[in-house]
């Protein structure tokens, strides 16, 4: 076996995707460096400070420090990061299963001297080889791009942070891949993945508008992922609650798509 | 025992309460074509899809060369070829494309015998998937399924959306498998393709086997609806001597009956007359099932 299926799904189900939101987040990524030089430089007029205060509103976080990693930290890794790499991953993942067995295409493939395991496991390798590659690409844009913005982002931290974010969205890029080999549907995974991850997030937010349920936020992985703590340097929350729920929503998938009928 | 390619015993399959196959005892030998007919919904692909374990049986069991399809289905894949009844793939990747990626994941495939089933087929290889009309398609689905010369094809619905000139390419095709010690298993809702394709046929109906018949035995069960127009008038007695007509209805030079089996008296006993029109009809596989084995008043 030489990874066909695997080259397959990436070059057809993941690339063409990859393509275009790696454009987004640098675009993205591009705009909120220019914003951080503005707003960070000396001469910036005091009121635009208020940015910060609105960003700590805003993400839900204590206090953002008027400091390159404060501003990366609340305006790109706790709001818009976690955006765009989310719906990056449920894109793809949605599709990788239930595109193939809605269209048919899934049957034949079965036909083929190949498990079920096996085509699961290369099917979920192209998301996370999609996933690694626009992690990586928003890592080195954020370090490039704080260079000419005169930041310093020590590489290595940013890389931590990045790889927190990705994994994050991989977990909804999981739950979309379960689900849609669950359901054998695109749509339906997609939507309920969305909804999960909304009320996920609402669950993260709770100290902000429900104080005295505060403890709710802690059945969210944002939680784990993001801490709502001072963004005064890029050190995010821990990768192993992402990392045991991706575990957890692959096994699942895999014993359902181990006994259930295909392509019926 | 008796070696079979297929085996199934009592194959049962539920979809949530309703039976799509119910009790399903078959047997296919080496080296015959094998006909499976059915009506749309009757169970056909329901079965195909059991006997290669991408639906799971609820009752019963499938034995596929000799292996357990459960069990063994990796086995049994690497020596059977399939055709889907939608053989669909990526709009964008055209057919050679697809046959190389198909040919990688099958391992040992000579891409000559690609080559050789697309002239023989007049497959177009160089369009994109999405743009090719439906019988171009189910040609590369053809192609896939006998270019690594399986011992079993399991071709469901394969001449459906063939022109004639195609489906005379595919029958050579298959009468070549079957001259070489292949066995072909394939579906269809055409009598008349099973009866000359096919030396034994299953017909099933409502997810239940209901005959096995061999082809001679199958066009004797040839129903044809025929009217014919005679340049003068024509005697009542000279239709209804004949042992195989009904429905016989005589209207001024107009003649309409059924024909049950074979033509050949009607066809004898007209001859002496000038005939100036003649249409014949081929009946729904319903209205078969209904004269000649009573079941289908209550076909979905």
């Amino acid at each position: 076996m030489r990874l066909e299926i695997f080259r397959r799904a990436f070059s057809e189900q993941t690339a063409p995707l990859l393509k275009n939101w790696a454009i987004a987040t640098g675009t993205v990524n591009l705009v909120l460096a220019g914003l951080g030089r503005f707003l960070l430089h000396p001469e910036t007029p005091s009121e635009w400070q208020n940015s910060f205060t609105l960003l700590e509103q805003v993400t839900g976080l204590k206090t953002v420090a008027a400091t390159p990693a404060g501003w990366f930290t609340a305006s790109s890794f706790n709001l818009l990061l976690p955006l765009l790499l989310g719906f990056f991953s449920v894109g793809v993942g949605s599709r990788l299963i239930a595109w193939e067995e809605e269209n048919g295409i899934l049957g034949l493939l079965l036909s083929y001297p190949l498990s079920r395991s096996h085509i699961l496991i290369e099917k979920f390798a192209a998301l996370l080889a999609g996933q690694t590659l626009l992690g990586t690409v928003v890592w080195i844009t954020l370090y490039v791009l704080g260079l000419a913005a005169g930041f310093h982002l020590p590489a290595a931290v940013l890389a931590l942070a990045c790889l927190n974010s990705s994994l994050l969205a991989l977990v909804f890029g999981a739950a979309a891949f379960t689900l849609g080999v669950v359901s054998g549907s695109v749509r339906k995974s997609r939507w309920i993945t969305a909804a999960t991850a909304l009320a996920f997030y609402l669950l993260y937010r709770t100290p902000s508008f429900l104080p005295q349920a505060s403890f709710l936020k802690y059945l969210s992985p944002f939680t784990y992922a993001l801490p709502l703590s001072a963004a005064n340097n890029l050190v995010t929350g821990s990768p192993w609650v992402s990392l045991a729920l991706i575990g957890v929503l692959l096994a699942l998938g895999w014993k359902v798509f181990e006994s259930r009928d295909l392509d019926f | 025992m008796r070696y079979m390619v297929i085996r199934t015993e009592n194959l049962t399959k539920f979809f949530g309460r309703q039976a799509a196959v119910r009790n399903l005892t078959l047997d296919v030998e080496p080296g015959e074509i094998f006909g499976f007919l059915g009506s749309t919904g009757a169970g056909k692909s329901t079965v195909v899809r059991m006997l290669l374990d991408i639906v799971r049986p609820s009752v019963g069991r499938a034995l596929v060369l000799g292996l357990d399809s459960r069990r063994n289905g990796l086995e049994i894949r690497k020596k059977v070829g399939y055709l889907p009844s939608a053989f669909s793939a990526n709009p964008g990747t055209t057919g050679a494309a697809l046959l190389r990626y198909l040919e990688q994941l099958r391992g040992g495939v000579d891409y000559d015998d690609v080559v050789q089933l697309a002239e023989q087929l007049k497959a177009d290889l160089d369009t994109p998937f999405g743009l090719l009309k439906p019988a171009e398609r189910q040609k590369i689905g053809i192609i896939q399924a006998f270019m690594h010369r399986p011992e079993l094809l399991i071709l469901d619905e394969p001449t459906r959306l063939l022109d004639p000139h195609t489906q005379d390419a595919f029958s050579r095709l298959a009468q070549q498998a079957r001259a070489e010690g292949r066995t072909i298993f394939f579906t269809s809702t055409s009598l008349t393709e099973m009866e000359r394709l096919c030396d034994r046929t299953a017909i099933i109906h409502h997810g239940e086997l209901i005959a096995i018949e061999r082809g001679v035995q199958l066009r004797s069960r040839a129903l044809r609806h025929v009217e014919m127009r005679f340049a003068g008038p024509i005697a009542a007695e000279t239709f209804s001597r004949l042992p195989n007509l009904k429905d016989l209805r005589l209207e001024d030079n107009t003649v309409r009956c059924t024909i049950l089996g074979d033509p050949d008296a009607l066809i004898k006993a007209v001859s002496q007359f000038r005939v100036t029109n003649f249409i014949s009809q081929t009946p729904s596989l319903e209205e078969v099932l209904l004269q000649y084995y009573g079941v289908g008043q209550n076909a979905a």
